[in-house]
């Protein structure tokens, strides 16, 4: 059973969050451990292992990045196994740039790491609506490259957001 | 017919009701099982069966069945605490045996 | 005779078959035992009419002592009183702060902590085991009978050693435990099926020698944890140390203290703290030279200030977290005896910007909040709508080259959950591997905490990197961690063998149990048989059942008699008493049962979601 059937629903990059969360609740007030403490061993393991699976499922399924890599996963492109490297000079040129400049922040520049910030949401954005466009087209490899680019974008915001907690807390 | 509770009795459940928020009252009853032969029933109502009976006791709806009647007709249900325990006691006429425990009788 | 409770509609129990069921609040100061009678949970009373249990443990000549008994020797026994064994549970010495600690510490071969008393080394699971077992007396003692399970309360923040130290203690002291839940999350659900809460809430949960904040999202009877974070070495404990570091300072003692000043200086300062918190200043006095100074709030508050903005960082990194802004709490609830410091609440109210719940009783809503959880866990509740969804509160890694953690499941992840990574071989012909699991958020080995390390062995010699072995980290509802491990290629099992950094291993515990006074070896070992009757009674009930509804729709004849086959065969041997041949006989109808358990789920999954609209959920 994939994350999509177990959830019951089509294999696609658009979801509807609300309804999402909603299955998610419904699946573990049936499946969670705390249904099985007093039954057999065999039904408590199996239990942990289908409430894990659920926990899996959506993590995976209300992510966006994880779930478009997870729909190539299920088309046969394994990203974590392809190792594959990004082409693109100028995104990783643009890339060390911007690593280059969260060092440099300091306490004084709390309204421009807001502007960084923003910026680094709207490139998210906007490669996320590209993501979906291009799985609408099933071009895989290209879609592929995507995430790679969106993964770059988000470990970047986390690594900001490292900063920020160091400078302002 | 009928089914009494004494004071005790009465302000724990009211105090019990309001607490759980809702139910109409309390279902006594008996049901067959256990060493003796019949055990009894005490449990929260949120809706009344066909063949429930309702009666009225210092401000406490009493609900019991109309099998379960015939076994309880007299009873007397009270609160009571033996050291650290305190719960419900049903004191009934009608019944000749019981388990050590108290738990099931017979009549 | 025994006297009846109400219970749920149509859920009144053949006689003898209701469920007795408590919630403990394990505390680091006091502990209680709560269990829900008639539909209501409520603390329950020893014969003194107390409800509070101080954690404190007398190692007395005669005998063992706890509570307010054992809290009597405090002055005069220090080296064998011991209090806020809390603080020590699932620790090694190395790491234990020794200030203000009037008894001898030792370390175990292991490196686990331990206390010297007159009767031996005590290490803080048994000494935790004393307290449970004085609770669990007053539990039956109340409820009339033995108990069917108890839920036990932990920090949220409390890691693996310190999580399964409680478990031990839990065992030692005889009792089945249903469920470890988290504190802050047990008085989330006291107070939000109370109040009907839904939205998001936060609590603050600042105990004697413990502080935790979680942030939980209410919805329809569903309590879904997003972040947690805290601190398990920072509570009101602390304050007292540091107004007695202050009185030593200005009474010029010098080092090394007796046993019986360090513990005076202690009881002093917790009562100059307890007078502080409605007071504005307060006289100390110590019967050595008759010293006496006035400390006053002021002064207390510059003290304990750091302490206290400690804990706020700790509420915005769980709020950032939860990615929750302020404004969308409906709720912070204060929780824990410590919150009666007014700087405390001051602090808290000004990070959150808004008024606190301070209403319902800090003391009792952690082991009423569990008992509720315990009610519903045994049984006695079956149209209980209720579900909690807590997390892992630090982040799960594993040792790399050049002493860096790799992070394999990150914090805050929703339990129970499982993640799988891979190794390899380095070396031709290799057939043993040690990997090094540990917790916490530092980037280097040496700054997490070390839970384990496992030595895979029975890995089927290849040429290097040939071998594929996946190792499986599966954190269960407890907030317990498991490993398990399999060669890909040959499909062998790895065998694990599991050396608990600071906790007890598994022959410690067993020798303990055998060890302890209250269970003959043979009461052990009869209990052992009993609860290995009452699991064939389980599987059998259950396969039963299950056969009965599906069996011929999901399994093929043949593997339908094979179970009913094995089945007569764990009924006959389970009324024997042959305990290894029992083992045996329910491990193999384990095994031969699994797949057909699966299926089940399968079909119940489709079942589950077929005919619901999802909106209505």
């Amino acid at each position: 059973m994939n994350y999509f059937e177990l959830f019951s629903l089509p294999v696609k990059y658009c979801i509807v969050q609300s309804e999402l969360s909603a299955t998610y609740r419904l699946l573990q007030k049936q499946f969670h451990p705390d249904n099985f403490v007093m039954r057999a061993d065999a039904q408590k393991r199996v239990a942990m292992q289908k409430s894990t699976e659920i926990n899996d499922a959506y993590q995976t399924l209300k992510d966006n990045c994880l779930r478009a890599q997870y729909i190539l996963l299920l088309q046969g492109l394994d990203i974590e196994l392809d190792r594959r490297t990004l082409q693109d000079s100028d995104f990783l040129m643009q890339q060390m740039r911007w690593r280059e400049d969260i060092e440099l922040f300091t306490k004084d520049d709390e309204d421009a790491i807001d502007v960084f910030s923003n910026n680094i949401q709207d490139h998210i954005k906007a490669l996320e609506n590209t993501i979906e466009s291009q799985l609408q087209q099933e071009s895989l490899q290209a879609t592929a490259d995507s995430i790679i680019r969106l993964k770059f974008m988000l470990k970047l915001q986390t690594e900001l957001s490292l900063i920020e907690e160091t400078l302002f807390d | 017919m009928s089914i009494k509770l004494t004071v005790p009795a009465a302000k724990h459940v009211a105090a019990f009701l309001l607490h759980r928020g809702k139910g109409i009252g309390l279902r006594l009853g008996v049901k067959t099982s256990g060493c003796s032969g019949m055990a009894y029933v005490l449990e929260f109502v949120d809706v009344l069966n066909d063949d429930d009976v309702m009666f009225e006791d210092k401000g406490v709806n009493v609900i019991v069945d109309k099998k379960s009647l015939v076994y309880l007709d007299g009873t007397e249900l009270d609160f009571v605490k033996e050291g650290l325990n305190e719960g419900f006691e049903f004191n009934n006429p009608n019944i000749n045996g019981e388990c050590g425990c108290g738990e099931s009788f017979s009549v | 005779m025994a006297l009846l409770q109400i219970a749920e509609p149509g859920s009144s129990k053949a006689p003898h078959q209701h469920k007795l069921a408590v919630g403990i609040d394990l505390g680091t100061t006091n502990s209680l035992v709560a269990s829900v009678k008639s539909g209501q949970a409520i603390p329950l009373v020893d014969t003194e009419n107390n409800y509070l249990l101080p954690s404190i443990v007398h190692y007395g000549e005669m005998h063992i002592s706890t509570g307010y008994t054992a809290e009597k020797n405090l002055l005069t026994d220090p080296l064998n009183t011991l209090f806020s064994v809390k603080r020590l549970i699932g620790k090694s010495f190395a790491e234990v702060d020794r200030t203000f600690l009037p008894y001898q510490l030792s370390a175990h071969e292991s490196g686990t902590v331990q206390i010297d008393t007159r009767c031996g080394e005590i290490n803080a699971v048994q000494a935790s085991s004393e307290i449970l077992k004085t609770l669990i007396k007053c539990a039956k003692k109340n409820l009339q009978g033995d108990l069917d399970g108890v839920v036990i309360t932990v920090p949220a923040y409390f890691d693996d050693a310190q999580r399964q130290g409680t478990k031990d203690a839990a065992r030692l002291a005889g009792v089945h435990v249903l469920r470890l839940i988290n504190e802050p999350t047990a008085a989330a659900i006291a107070y939000g099926l109370d109040a009907a809460q839904e939205g998001v809430i936060a609590v603050y949960d600042l105990g004697g020698g413990t502080f935790d904040i979680s942030i939980l999202r209410l919805h329809k009877g569903v309590f879904e944890v997003l972040a947690t974070g805290g601190d398990t070495l920072l509570g009101g404990d602390d304050f007292d140390v540091q107004i007695a570091k202050w009185i030593k300072e200005k009474a010029n003692l010098v080092d090394p203290l007796s046993p019986k000043l360090q513990q005076e200086l202690l009881k002093t300062s917790r009562k100059a703290k307890q007078v502080l918190s409605d007071q504005p200043n307060v006289t100390i006095t110590l019967s050595q030279d008759n010293f006496s100074i006035v400390l006053t709030k002021i002064q207390f508050e510059s003290l304990i200030a750091p302490l206290v903005k400690k804990t706020i960082r700790a509420c915005k990194r769980a709020m950032k977290d939860a990615n929750v802004a302020l404004a969308e709490l409906v709720e912070v609830v204060m929780v824990g005896g410590s919150i009666r410091v007014p700087l405390v609440k001051e602090l808290v109210a000004a990070y959150f910007k808004r008024e606190l719940l301070t209403s319902i009783d800090p003391d009792t809503v952690v082991a009423i909040g569990a008992a509720i959880q315990a009610d519903i866990l045994v049984g006695n509740k079956p149209d209980a709508d209720m579900l909690l969804l807590d997390v892992l509160p630090l982040s799960l890694g594993l040792e790399t080259m050049g002493d860096l953690v790799e992070k394999v499941i990150p914090r805050n992840t929703t339990i129970p959950v499982a993640r799988a990574q891979e190794f390899t071989t380095f070396k031709d012909g290799q057939t043993a591997m040690l990997i090094h699991v540990v917790q916490g958020e530092r980037e280097l080995v040496g700054d997490c905490r070390s839970l384990a390390r496992f030595v895979l062995t029975g890995i089927p010699p290849m040429a290097v990197g040939a071998a594929h072995i996946r190792v499986t980290f599966q954190v269960d509802a407890d907030g317990l961690l498991n490993v398990s491990a399999l060669e890909k290629s040959s499909g062998v099992q790895a065998h694990i063998e599991v050396k608990p950094s600071y906790g007890l291993n598994d022959n410690q515990v067993i020798e303990m149990l055998s060890a302890s006074h209250s269970f003959a070896k043979q009461d052990l070992q009869a209990r052992m048989l009993i609860e290995q009757q009452v699991e064939v009674k389980r599987v059998i009930e259950n396969l039963t059942d299950a056969l009965q509804k599906d069996g011929l729709q999901l399994l093929e004849q043949g593997e339908f008699d094979a179970i009913n086959e094995n089945m007569a065969i764990l009924e006959k041997i389970g009324a024997g008493d042959d305990k290894q041949a029992i083992k045996e006989a329910l491990k193999s109808i384990d095994k031969l049962t699994s797949h057909y358990a699966s299926l089940r789920m399968d079909v119940s999954i489709n079942k589950a979601l077929t005919g619901h609209a999802v909106t209505d959920i």
